[in-house]
């Protein structure tokens, strides 16, 4: 914040402007409606009304959860690339906790249980990317193998969980859960989708940054991504930090797994927002791996999912094409990035084997 | 058919595109890099392959323009990663996106035609009675023989010639291949083409082979089941084509039993558990090539 100048404004604005551009394209190619009028549904259905902020409110909190962790993680060069499966693995905790016997039980104090559950559905998502953590610092397993494979287990493990009827199945449709009692569930605001599990996204950023760039530990993870070498020299051990950091991104990502089911309400067999881990590794990336960018970035990256989403059902304009626009910013910014912080700090992790 | 053949022939037509993509990454790993955007150059090979096959009525046209689509992908991915010096994870997250963007939004402005079936390949001889050789092979399509060949070819290419000792060298040791006078980064494009054109193959295989129509998404997670048996196969053609096939048996395992009899989703969870248990217990011994997933700067 403090070097802030309108130059650094210019990059923000030059990404948008390519965005609207590739909009356009598909909006004329597929000739359903004039493009002008795709624009005012693409804003009524993202920002217009107060429904729409509030959708894309959620969705900003979900895609901060993530791209907190992922950018922890690549600020220390490591690769992870599994909020996607560590989410899921805090949705199936939440889910388990929130549903049948445990649920109703659970409902009796919710003002208790609610945090009870987001704790553990946390310490779920942190424990599944130990895993990968541990792979690799003990048998010398990559984590992008390891994150990659693990995140399939665990979209497989949900299903298999769904499918049958004496472990999370619920009693009427197949493949989705039982409903989580009213209790345990988010109160809606003014019937909007807008919940106060919103509001941990403030705190969560600020921790982040504070810890990352004020603390002891924060400097240990920028340390071994810069140079692994000059760290373990400076006795910052490289695996405990390594570890702490798969620990940070992983209870990052549980917890948005979390608070999708508690404000959906219930656990399907895809997740309540299908491929925002990977989407956040674009919103990490614009934001250039520092926690207090991640906030705008979010609300952009949420803004044109949903705004895409609203222009498919009301303009007859692919949702999909919200995926080639995060696919090229991410491509972008990589190419943009050759002499930035991502590739230094790999490339000293390379002189470091 | 027996049992026996039936799942003889489904094991090879489920492997074959694992078989093409798998064979394809192995190339492009052993020469240093790692490519998690496979999944993505198969859609497009399927997607472009279905096309092209619909629009000329050709099943060898639509072949063709599936691995021209993979090959042109892949050079997008070898432009980041060898010219900008990109992580190459990163970048092939990207591919996928990109990849599954572009499909789907083409995809769904060409649905207002109503269903759209493409001409297949059909198999070379039908129904014949020759034990073992006659599902697995004979009644494939040519793209499964293709696919085979291309198991002998690529274990000669990458154990017995020179051209494929280079390769392996600048898996290893990018700077000492540099300096006996090897073009890493030209070694490295076409590397990145070749595994392109395969896997757009495999790809394409999917919508003018097995089924004739195309859907988005459509080749669901077979690119990450590749990818798992590369590293399952320690990084050899013969180890992956293994792999690739007994992944194909599994699969089949799984649609051949009424359902309830079978986990469905533990078996598909196979694939990829197996890679984790198989790194962890010997990622010593199934070494991965030195330079994998590396940057390397001339």
């Amino acid at each position: 914040l403090k070097t802030f100048s309108p130059k650094s404004l210019i990059w923000p604005l030059l990404l948008i402007g390519a965005t609207l551009l590739i909009l356009a394209v598909t909006i004329k190619l597929s000739g359903q409606s004039e493009v002008l009028e795709a624009y005012r549904e693409f804003w009524r259905g993202s920002f217009g009304t107060p429904n729409a902020l509030a959708v894309t409110a959620t969705r900003t909190a979900i895609l901060t959860f993530y791209a907190l962790g992922i950018a922890l993680s690549f600020q220390a060069g490591i690769i992870n690339i599994g909020a996607e499966g560590q989410s899921r693995i805090g949705a199936i905790i939440a889910g388990a906790l929130g549903t049948g016997a445990i649920g109703a039980k659970l409902a009796a104090a919710p003002v208790l249980t609610i945090p009870g559950i987001i704790v553990a559905s946390t310490i779920a998502g942190c424990l599944w990317s130990l895993v990968a953590g541990i792979l690799r610092y003990w048998r010398g397993v990559p984590e992008v193998i390891s994150t990659l494979m693990l995140n399939l287990i665990a979209l497989l493990l949900a299903r298999y969980l769904l499918s049958d009827s004496t472990l999370l199945r619920g009693a009427t449709i197949f493949q989705q859960s039982d409903n989580l009692p009213d209790a345990l569930q988010f109160s809606r605001w003014n019937n909007t989708e807008f919940h106060s599990g919103i509001l941990l996204l403030f705190p969560a950023v600020l921790l982040c940054h504070v810890y990352l760039f004020h603390t002891r530990g924060g400097f240990a993870i920028r340390a071994i991504g810069a140079n692994p070498i000059a760290a373990e020299v400076c006795g910052i051990k490289s695996r405990k930090t390594g570890l702490i950091t798969f620990g940070i991104a992983g209870a990052f990502a549980g917890l948005g797994g979390a608070i999708g089911i508690l404000s959906y309400g219930q656990l399907t067999a895809d997740p309540t927002y299908p491929d925002y881990g990977f989407m956040a590794i674009a919103v990490a990336l614009v934001a250039d791996l520092k926690p207090l960018r991640i906030l705008p970035s979010a609300i952009l990256f949420a803004g044109l999912e949903v705004g895409t989403r609203a222009m498919e059902r009301n303009a007859g304009v692919s949702h999909e094409v919200v995926y080639l626009i995060e696919g090229m910013i991410i491509l972008a910014v990589l190419v943009r990035n050759r002499a930035g912080a991502l590739e230094i700090s790999t490339s000293a992790a390379q002189a470091a084997e | 058919m027996s049992n026996i053949d039936s799942a003889l022939e489904a094991t090879a037509r489920i492997g074959t595109p694992l078989l093409l993509a798998g064979l394809g990454e192995t190339i492009l790993e052993r020469s240093g890099l790692i490519n998690i955007g496979i999944e993505g150059v198969m859609l497009l090979g399927a997607f472009g392959g279905f096309c092209a096959a619909w629009a000329s009525g050709s099943p060898i046209v639509g072949a063709g323009a599936g691995m021209l689509c993979g090959g042109f992908l892949m050079l997008i991915f070898a432009l980041i990663v060898l010219r900008f010096h990109a992580d190459q994870i990163v970048t092939g997250m990207a591919i996928n996106l990109v990849a599954l963007g572009v499909t789907g939004t083409i995809w769904l402005n060409m649905s207002h035609m109503g269903s759209l079936l493409a001409p297949t390949f059909s198999p070379v001889f039908p129904n014949n009675k020759i034990p073992l050789l006659g599902p697995l092979l004979l009644s494939q399509t040519p793209v499964t023989w293709v696919a085979i060949a291309l198991i002998a070819g690529t274990w000669y290419y990458l154990e017995r010639s020179e051209r494929g000792m280079e390769l392996r060298a600048v898996g290893e040791n990018p700077a000492a291949a540099e300096a006996s006078g090897i073009s890493v980064l030209a070694c490295r494009w076409k590397a990145c083409f070749a595994a392109g054109v395969m896997g757009g193959l495999g790809g394409a295989f999917l919508t003018i082979s097995q089924t004739a129509s195309f859907a988005p998404n459509c080749t669901k997670g077979r690119g990450f089941v590749a990818l798992a048996a590369v590293v399952l196969g320690r990084y050899s053609p013969l180890g992956t084509a293994l792999a690739c096939l007994f992944f194909g048996a599994a699969f089949y395992a799984r649609d051949a039993f009424p359902s309830g009899k079978i986990q469905t989703d533990l078996v598909e969870m196979l694939p990829y558990a197996m890679t984790v248990i198989a790194l962890c217990l010997k990622s010593q011994s199934m070494r991965a090539p030195a330079a994998l997933g590396k940057r390397y700067v001339r």
